[in-house]
């Protein structure tokens, strides 16, 4: 066993030896006494030593400086004596008085078998051991004894590390998971254990335990404590003495608990105190490296660093080589050095890289705003490309990247690159694109040209979201077909990732509608115009009223009862949408004979936001009526067109001709058709619709 | 078998698997080698002898604790004061025999014995007051009246609750 090796050895030699010397008998014991009195003079008798020791030890706590200079005196220290004194502590050389067992112990056993006894007791015991005599004082309370009073905790609680938390109240210390032990001051349980009058008179003590969980935090009290104060009570036998008892244990409560709450107090001064200490001991190496960093060219890096820092916090105050109280020495700096300038070169290489995906991100804002703005602006019933062909387009995204990271470019430098550059964009872009639109139509119609796009029949749909029909140009500006990352003309995925989320446009989800072109094909017929050469604009000016027989609801089925009636091109959408589900749905075309009139009269303004833009500055008009166009022409355009005039008129309608010319349907409108107007009821008197007078009928 | 002579010169014989549970006897029979030379015992009276052979008798057999093996146990586990019931009765003894039992165990290198006697005497010292165990243990107290005041006042944290 390793813990006896040593002395088991020594034993060894002993025994070796006492048989050499033919079964001479000395015990341990003894030959510690010789050594003891060796040390100490001729005297062998322990009892005549005892109190001459003694005295021996007051005089020398009084006259310090005394005993002080004995030790001093040069033929001391060559006395071979002292070197002696080092092969048995002190406190077993002062033993006096009649040996009891457990002094013979002390004196006659190796410290390891009275750590082996102390190892099995408490600490509460050892505290009291402690209080028996001088000698047994001395060896628990000396430094070299700490393992002896670990030992004894770890009897009681398995908790390695320091026990920092005092409770007060209990005059304890408790370590986190001993703290979960204690009870509620209110549980059941633990009131029972006691008289009621413990709790009556507030003789007990209660704590607050802290916690980051909610659980936690929990006012608890003490069944060791509990238990103590019962059997106090208990031992009393008259009921004036307990009440005696009663009355003094609730003072002293009141007194250990104001004591406790000043000891609290001094506590967390001291806690803070320490604390702060502690940062400015951190402080002081973090400035000392910092003045070590500056002589290799490094501290330009870590206060870059610092000056990230939150709440006291940033990679190099909280780095585990610098955020420690050791004072920096060479051999320290010497040790941490290479690992820090890693740490700073890793952590620069990272800030430039974020320091230039940040520029680049800014100057792409930058265009995208001037581009936006330019796009406001623009009429847009041509096809204008959009914001993610111009990003990407090889003059800006040259431009963006190339050019150095301090140099600035503002909006006004993109703003003035645009108008060189944008017309040749739109210019080349525009041709392209529509050269793709008709790739698309020509699956359907493969004799399309250019021209035939803008036909009243030309209706394309979106494969990702189904319902929305759309004219020409509406495609080129519908959020499907520029939402998708950016796969364009440049190889490098890392460029594509600054890109503002829309992508250039791109016709992969546009189709062709057969069925709503055929259904357009009807209504253009219905309206005794050519479809193969009607465009979309001829049909706004012919502006059939349509009736969707199917749609009719009688007055006794639903509160929004009537026949149904719509302008075109809702009802492209419309029919497309209920011919689908409900194939017995039938339109009629502008034959609604005297009763005209009256369902004209029924027509209500269709109010969609963002559904017009004024034609002379491509503004997007907050509302689809005609008092919005007449309101923004009084206050945008009264000085270059007749307003007065054209509030005089009897225009009523936003379709009426006089008004016509001052707004179009806006292109950028995201729902296509379906924003382009709505259903509304004619309540006739003979609600039955007699579908033999509908002059078309489509199936 | 062996034998052994104790401090009062009294021989006594005991078969070796007993003697060896001593790792002192042990180890001194490996050194010797095979031989009838009886062994000396200075530090163990014939009295204590005749119990340390009793106790090694009736464990006679039992496995040896290994070299090290107590080290990791002593930091993992908390120490029992648990005593089997034979060794209990066996232990069962004035002070003074107690005393030299240890010393004779520790003396030895009989860890289980030593373990017993460390034991029993933990037991007599737990839950004691200072008074309790002076009594017991005959100790002296040699605190002065000014020393006893100032260690209860240091202690009275440990106390009032």
């Amino acid at each position: 066993m390793a813990r006896y090796s040593l002395r088991i050895k020594e034993k060894q030699t002993s025994g070796e030896s006492s048989m050499q010397d033919g079964g001479e008998i000395s015990s341990v014991g003894e030959a510690s006494i010789a050594q003891d009195d060796d040390y100490e003079g001729e005297e062998p008798d322990e009892l005549a030593e005892g109190p001459s020791r003694k005295r021996a030890r007051k005089s020398s706590k009084k006259t310090h400086s005394k005993s002080h200079s004995n030790e001093d005196d040069p033929s001391a220290e060559f006395s071979p004596k002292k070197k002696k004194k080092k092969r048995m502590p002190e406190q077993f050389r002062k033993v006096r008085g009649k040996l009891g067992m457990l002094e013979r112990l002390a004196k006659d056993v190796p410290l390891d078998v009275i750590f082996e006894i102390f190892s099995y007791l408490d600490p509460s015991d050892l505290l009291r051991l402690a209080r028996t005599s001088n000698d047994l004082r001395g060896i628990l309370m000396s430094k070299t004894s700490e393992s002896i009073w670990r030992t004894a905790r770890s009897n009681v609680c398995n908790h390695k590390g320091r026990c920092d938390t005092v409770y007060w109240s209990f005059r304890m210390r408790f370590c986190r998971s001993c703290a979960t032990t204690f009870p509620d001051s209110w549980d059941e349980t633990y009131r029972s254990s006691v008289p009621a009058d413990f709790f009556r008179c507030e003789i007990m003590p209660r704590e607050h335990t802290k916690g980051s969980a909610r659980k936690d935090n929990r006012v608890v009290g003490n069944f060791e404590i509990a238990e103590l104060l019962k059997q106090e009570y208990e031992a009393l036998q008259t009921p004036e003495d307990r009440t005696a008892w009663l009355t003094r244990k609730s003072q002293e409560r009141d007194a250990i608990d104001e004591h406790g709450r000043l000891c609290e107090e001094w506590h967390q001064a001291r806690l803070e105190k320490r604390g702060d200490e502690l940062s400015h001991m951190r402080e002081q190496r973090k400035n000392a490296i910092l003045d070590r960093l500056e002589e290799i060219g490094w501290r330009e890096e870590a206060e870059k660093i610092i000056a990230t820092s939150s709440y006291g916090w940033d990679d190099f105050t909280s780095h585990k080589l610098v955020k420690q109280t050791k004072k920096l020495t060479d051999y320290g700096w010497n040790s941490i050095k290479a690992e820090l300038v890693q740490m700073l070169s890793t952590h620069k290489t990272s800030r430039l890289v974020a320091e230039r995906r940040r520029i680049l991100i800014q100057r792409y804002a930058s265009l995208k705003k001037e581009c936006d703005n330019i796009r406001s602006a623009s009429d847009l019933r041509d096809p204008f490309p959009a914001v993610g062909d111009i990003l990407t387009h090889k003059v800006f995204e040259d431009l963006i990247w190339d050019t150095p990271e301090d140099e600035e470019l503002t909006n006004a430098f993109f703003q003035s690159k645009l108008s060189e550059h944008l017309p040749g964009i739109i210019d080349e872009w525009r041709p392209a694109k529509v050269q793709e639109l008709l790739e698309v139509m020509r699956r359907s119609v493969p004799t399309a040209t250019v021209a035939e796009l803008q036909l009243a029949t030309s209706v394309f749909s979106c494969t990702r979201c189904l319902d929305i029909k759309m004219y020409y140009p509406q495609m080129f500006y519908h959020h499907c077909f520029t939402g998708m990352s950016y796969t364009g003309n440049t190889s490098s995925n890392e460029r594509s990732s600054y890109v503002y989320p829309n992508g250039p446009w791109m016709s992969l989800h546009i189709r062709f509608c057969d069925r709503s072109s055929r259904i357009a094909k009807t209504i253009v017929e219905a309206c005794s115009l050519d479809p193969a050469t009607s465009t979309i604009q001829d049909m706004y000016s012919a502006n059939p009223l349509i009736e969707c027989s199917g749609c009719y609801n009688a007055p006794n089925v639903s509160y929004d009862h009537g026949r149904a009636f719509m302008r075109w091109p809702y009802a492209i959408y419309h029919a497309s949408f209920r011919l689908f589900s409900s194939p017995d749905h039938t339109l009629a075309t502008n034959s609604f004979g005297e009763e005209t009139e009256k369902i004209l009269a029924c027509e209500p303004e269709h109010r969609c936001a963002d559904a017009i833009c004024c034609a002379h500055c491509n503004e997007i008009l907050c509302s689809s009526t005609i008092t919005t166009v007449l309101e923004h022409l009084k206050a945008a355009h009264s000085n270059t067109i007749d307003v007065e005039t054209l509030d005089a008129s009897p225009a009523h309608k936003l379709r009426d001709e006089c008004v016509q010319e001052h707004w179009y349907w806006n292109p950028r409108a995201n729902c296509g058709l379906m924003t382009q107007g709505i259903v509304f009821r004619y309540k006739s008197v003979s609600a039955q619709v007699d579908t033999a007078s509908y002059s078309t009928l489509l199936h | 078998m062996v034998t052994l002579v104790t401090s009062d010169n009294e021989k006594f014989t005991a078969d070796k698997e007993v003697a060896e549970r001593s790792v002192l006897i042990k180890n001194m029979l490996e050194d010797v080698g095979e031989s009838d030379q009886p062994i000396p015992l200075p530090n163990v009276s014939s009295s204590v002898l005749k119990k340390v052979l009793e106790y090694c008798e009736h464990h006679r057999g039992e496995p040896l604790p290994a070299a090290d093996a107590d080290t990791t146990q002593d930091d993992t586990r908390k120490r029992t004061t648990d005593i089997s019931e034979w060794d209990q009765k066996f232990i069962t003894v004035d002070q003074e025999m107690l005393f030299e039992i240890i010393l004779a165990a520790n003396y030895l290198d009989i860890k289980s014995l030593l373990d017993v006697g460390c034991k029993t005497v933990a037991n007599m010292i737990k839950g004691k007051t200072p008074e309790e165990i002076r009594k017991l243990f005959n100790i002296v107290n040699d605190f002065t009246p000014e020393e006893e005041a100032q260690i209860k006042k240091e202690n009275e944290w440990a106390e009032d609750r």
